[in-house]
């Protein structure tokens, strides 16, 4: 087996482990439909007022959750916790036989998987949400929507990620 | 087997100075020394990257320096200094070590447990020091590592653990492990080791059969 088989046999085994341990990056991905479903659904429906305004905390909301589920994700691309301090991967692995060059390479490819995770969804989601906003107004403004979103979901997931990907992975 | 040859530590503070010994398979070498006098330093030698040396250091006689990942899979380390991730489980420690190894033997794993008693559930953070040893013992068995370092592992220990570990070190090196054991215990360098170096501020001064008086 070779390093990099190894630590792809690694990340298989200890991404399920992470994944169960903690709500994970699907559930801040569901989170972000939710904050969608929520925030469009009480904005544009015409309630009273203080129903928009709740809306727009919720998402803002889940925009801070997106940003910690980002931010604890980037912590995990260099350590972990341990003893009430951070501890980075080089100092866990310092006596297993792997190259650390190798390993750093496995860090960067989970991370810019999972950050491409929580971007689709969260783009899919507004781009649904947006054809939803043009039903309820009946223009065809929110079009634009649909375009800012298929654009996000472009520059900021897919391009970057395979330019990462083929520079160092 | 392990060896030295003629080991110096580059550069300015404390350094090694010319340290050479040679422990073949199925012995435990006992390396004593006051405080600070580099018992530490030496296993560091081995095992850490950042510290460059004149001379060489052998493991089955390959070059630390050249085949490093080659001589890592046959070394197992019982320290208090080895790190591991305090909020995962002895289980998932054990999965996250296994994909690093290539002769990773589970059933050797699952067996030690057993006869432990170290449950795959327990957080790593919730382990006594007995319990970490055990672990670091039971990752040591499982990739067949055939050099154990143990950095004053039997201190500090009740006399069940240092029994049981004793028993487990005579049963590895019957099977043809070395062990190199960083301890203060006069009794055990005495009676239980086979060869015994003496560290004086970082130059192994004595390097003899235990036993001799």
């Amino acid at each position: 087996m070779t390093g990099w088989q190894k630590v792809q046999e690694f990340d298989k085994k200890i991404t399920k482990y992470e994944e169960s341990r903690t709500s994970g990056f699907a559930g801040i991905s569901i989170g972000c439909i939710l904050a969608n479903i929520f925030s469009f659904a009480l904005m544009w429906v015409p309630f009273k007022e203080i129903f928009q305004e709740i809306g727009a905390f919720w998402a803002g909301f889940q925009g801070i959750l997106l940003f910690l589920g980002v931010y604890w994700r980037m912590q995990w691309l260099f350590g972990l916790y341990g003893n009430g301090k951070w501890v980075s991967w080089k100092e866990y692995l310092k006596y297993v036989p792997v190259d650390w060059r190798e390993y750093r390479r496995h860090r960067y490819q989970v991370l810019f998987r999972y950050a491409g995770k929580i971007f689709f969804w969260f783009a899919v989601s507004q781009m649904a949400f947006q054809v939803l906003s043009c039903m309820f107004t009946g223009t065809a403004v929110y079009f634009g929507g649909i375009l800012y979103a298929a654009g996000m979901c472009l520059g900021f997931v897919l391009l970057p990620g395979m330019v990462c990907i083929w520079k160092w992975c | 087997m392990i060896a030295f040859e003629h080991v110096t530590t580059k550069g300015k503070g404390f350094r090694l100075q010319d340290v050479s010994f040679r422990l073949e398979d199925g012995y435990i070498m006992a390396l004593a020394g006051e405080n600070g006098a580099g018992k530490t330093t030496l296993l560091k030698h081995i095992l850490e990257t950042n510290i460059s040396y004149q001379g060489r250091i052998l493991i089955d006689g390959m070059d630390m320096k050249k085949e490093r990942n080659a001589c890592l899979e046959r070394i197992a380390l019982v320290s208090d200094g080895y790190r591991m991730p305090v909020n995962y489980t002895v289980q998932s420690v054990c999965d996250l070590y296994r994909g690093f190894y290539n002769n990773w033997n589970q059933e050797i794993l699952e067996e030690f447990f057993r006869k432990m008693g170290v449950l795959g559930n327990e957080q790593i953070g919730n382990l006594s020091r007995g319990g970490y040893f055990r672990m670091q013992l039971a990752l040591g068995l499982a990739h067949r590592a055939d050099v154990f370092l143990m950095d004053e592992a039997t201190s500090g220990m009740d006399p069940v653990f240092r029994r049981e570990l004793w028993r487990f070190m005579r049963d590895i090196t019957a099977e043809g492990a070395d062990i190199l054991l960083v301890t203060h215990i006069l009794d055990e360098i005495r009676l239980k080791c086979d060869y015994r170096g003496i560290l004086e501020e970082g130059r192994l001064v004595r390097w003899e059969e235990a036993g001799l008086e």
